[in-house]
């Protein structure tokens, strides 16, 4: 028996874990251009463009030593990136986050409906994210690698958030 | 670790200054991000004790002033709140009723947690127009 999968066009994948051979590489190239061409649009580009923005200036506002008025080092360029990469490849069908920067030099991005249902990460300079989640009773937290895209637990808990 | 320094009682009120425009959401209320210590493992507060209202604010701005940043209110916690995450105090007075949260964990994610959970906690104040 052969599973039929739909798929809805919000669901192409980002460049997360490509196959090998030139028909992957075929399919992925086309997928990746349709996701350009999605966040072009400005139903989906304009949301994008604003968060981009917002970390950047973010990340500009918090480049004095002290900037939390206290001891918080300046927030290293490599966060912006690792950020900026994150919020690229979230699939299209997850909201973008709020943006602010932290006083250990990370910036968070949360997506937040209330004290019991949030998703916070915390994205460092070496590429690492740390997290907590709050879906009615169900918690957790962790801490992972960032690769293309989010672990498929966090982007689960961000839609449990966000859509219920 | 607190000193023989003024201890910080439980029913005391400390102060986090919120001093970014993006540790506040739209309805006003506090971000976590605010609450989480920096790279040192210390949250900078200060104490309401022995301050009038007048003395907590300039203090707040005089706190914005010398970062060059700008005072968009303040985070209002009780001590208790903080001690029960097993964090304690280190009230330095440098400068007068400031304290150090301290004893944080080492794990990231851990913090994020505590620091979650005084946000949930804590009221917002909008410094006086």
């Amino acid at each position: 028996m052969t599973a039929t999968v739909t798929r809805k066009f919000y669901d192409l994948p980002s460049s997360s874990r490509p196959g090998l051979g030139p028909a992957s590489s075929y399919v992925q190239r086309k997928a990746n251009a349709c996701r350009v061409q999605i966040l072009s649009t400005e139903t989906y580009g304009h949301v994008l463009r604003r968060v981009l923005r917002e970390l950047h200036e973010e990340w500009l506002e918090c480049q004095s030593p002290g900037w939390d008025g206290g001891n918080a080092p300046p927030i290293a360029h490599d966060v912006l990136v690792h950020a900026v990469l994150l919020v690229v490849g979230l699939p299209l069908d997850v909201p973008m986050p709020e943006v602010a920067g932290q006083p250990n030099g990370a910036i968070g991005l949360d997506w937040y409906r209330g004290a019991n249902r949030l998703v916070w990460i915390s994205v460092t300079a070496d590429g690492a994210i740390h997290w907590i989640a709050r879906a009615g009773d169900s918690r957790a937290r962790g801490s992972d690698v960032l690769l293309d895209e989010l672990p498929g637990e966090l982007l689960n808990y961000i839609r449990r958030v966000m859509n219920e | 670790m607190e000193t023989g320094r003024r201890m910080v009682l439980d029913l005391e009120v400390l102060a986090r200054f919120v001093v970014r425009r993006r540790w506040l959401r739209a309805n006003r209320t506090v971000k976590a991000q605010a609450f989480v210590p920096d790279a040192r493992r210390e949250l900078s507060v200060f104490r309401h004790e022995g301050f009038s209202e007048e003395q907590l604010w300039a203090t707040g701005r005089v706190v914005a002033t010398m970062r060059s940043c700008s005072l968009y209110g303040r985070a209002d916690v009780r001590a208790d709140t903080i001690k029960g995450h097993a964090l304690s105090f280190d009230p330095n007075d440098e400068p007068l009723n400031h304290v150090n949260v301290i004893g944080w964990p080492e794990d990231d994610a851990e913090k994020m947690e505590i620091a979650q959970s005084i946000a949930d906690l804590c009221r917002f104040h909008a410094p006086p127009s």
